[in-house]
């Protein structure tokens, strides 16, 4: 594709049309991974003006709701369509103008009826599909922080070094390299430091859990109240694929035991990070299907007319139970279960 | 946007803030289900497909609704320190709609108010 910005530079007036296109095309584009070069051209397109900026987010509320293929497919046609009427309209010439403008016509008539066949038959095939949804949180240095359901961390970030606190629950991290300040995830007593490296931390009552998936951490004890005659114990070093597990109540001085993890049980231990799941007019049955892969609880529609119900919202997908509930107070459904266990929605 | 970060980290070092301001830049990326903790919203007034998801983000509270009970309903902007639930009757006040809360999973049920039933006052 070239370059939008060469595209559309000759025309006179920036219309608001051409502002959605060009973002449009610069959205999907970024989307298969921009050069620096094009990046830095993106960039000056967004400064250049703030309806620019807002077309953006416009079209990628947008592409969110309605599924990105769809949309791009149907972006190609608008451009096309855009383009011929650009085309026709510079001709300054009286005569042309006639016949420039049946050229737009037939081009619109043309665009519309492409666009209405290719959008009839969407709301049944894209509508309504269950997008994964992580929490991801954004540090200032650039790491990411995913959190799992329940999860509170806390963050202080200094000239030196770069603190992390967590305080419940499990997170996972991908560290963004700073070698001049260390990144550290404080739990409970535990310390885990890293410098471009991917882990993740799981707190609860019994112990602390520390699995590396990328590079090499460093862990130790933090010492409550050090007396002067305390030596520190030196830190435990993980690589991928290992993880500790420090229970709570070991005396401090304990050397960390570390294991091996395999691919398998990490991706297991890791799961919950596709778990979150977002929801847009996705039929019910598609939900129930995707519940049922995923739990040892199965739901099942009493009435298969139910399957084609649509439901929105961001839940979990390993809670089966906590989502009957809702699409009972949702719907107005009623929810049993059947001897085998199962949970069974049906009509009231 | 790179210049910018460039000029306010020069700044700061001139003013010598980095040792005292950053170190004080503490923040809380708390996401729990525990719902009566007040966090911080900021949801524009939109469409409540839209609102509603935007909504479960900032509380980290799950959100479930069929797609066609808030068709072509706005809700009202919400700015502002609040629990989840409170956070959500501003954002569902005089739209029509109403929320019940799971106390298991602190997630939201969402559904158009009965004729009958007591609007979210």
């Amino acid at each position: 594709m070239k370059p939008a910005q060469g595209r559309f530079s000759r025309r006179r007036d920036a219309s608001s049309e051409a502002v959605q296109t060009t973002a449009a095309d610069w959205l999907a584009r970024r989307d298969e991974g921009l050069t620096a070069d094009e990046q830095a051209q993106f960039s000056e397109w967004l400064l250049a003006d703030a309806r620019h900026v807002a077309a953006v987010r416009e079209i990628e509320a947008a592409w969110r709701f309605m599924q990105k293929p769809r949309f791009t497919g149907q972006a190609d046609l608008v451009v096309q369509a855009v383009e011929q009427r650009t085309r026709s309209r510079s001709k300054l010439k009286r005569w042309p103008l006639f016949a420039g403008s049946l050229a737009a016509a037939a081009a619109l008539a043309f665009a519309v009826v492409a666009l209405r066949h290719r959008s009839a038959p969407a709301p049944i095939e894209w509508a309504g599909q269950v997008e994964v949804k992580p929490e991801r949180r954004s540090l200032p240095d650039g790491s990411v922080v995913e959190l799992k359901a329940g999860t509170d961390v806390s963050f202080n970030f200094s000239t030196r070094e770069r603190n992390v606190h967590l305080l419940r629950g499990e997170a996972h991290f991908a560290v963004a390299k700073d070698a001049a300040r260390p990144f550290v995830v404080t739990a409970g007593s535990v310390a885990v430091h890293a410098v471009g490296t991917e882990f993740s931390v799981r707190m609860d009552s019994a112990a602390i859990d520390v699995l590396v998936t990328e590079g090499r951490v460093a862990v130790e004890r933090r010492i409550a109240n050090p007396s002067p005659a305390t030596v520190a114990p030196a830190p435990t070093y993980l690589d991928a694929g290992t993880r500790t597990v420090v229970p709570v109540a070991t005396a401090e001085f304990t050397l960390l035991k570390i294991e091996a993890v395999a691919a398998p049980q990490i991706a297991s231990a890791l799961a919950w990070r596709t778990m979150r799941v977002e929801f847009t007019a996705t039929p019910l049955g598609e939900i129930v299907l995707r519940l049922n892969q995923q739990n040892r609880t199965q739901l099942a529609l009493a009435d298969p007319t139910l399957a084609d119900l649509r439901i929105s919202g961001i839940f979990w997908l390993d809670d089966p139970d906590g989502f009957a509930r809702l699409i009972e107070a949702s719907a107005g459904l009623r929810t049993t279960t059947d001897r085998g266990g199962q949970i069974v929605l049906s009509r009231r | 946007m790179y210049s910018t970060r460039l000029c306010l980290c020069g700044l700061m070092r001139f003013l010598r803030l980095d040792r005292i301001w950053l170190p004080l830049l503490g923040l809380t990326l708390a996401h729990a289900a525990d719902s009566s903790s007040s966090k911080s919203f900021h949801v524009a007034a939109d469409e409540a497909e839209r609102s509603l998801k935007v909504f479960s983000e900032q509380s980290g509270c799950g959100v479930i609704f069929v797609t066609d009970s808030v068709k072509g309903l706005r809700t009202n902007p919400v700015k502002g320190n609040f629990t989840p639930s409170e956070a959500l009757d501003i954002l569902l006040h005089n739209t029509g709609l109403v929320s019940s809360s799971d106390a298991a999973t602190g997630a939201f049920a969402v559904r158009r108010a009965d004729p009958d039933e007591p609007k979210n006052v």
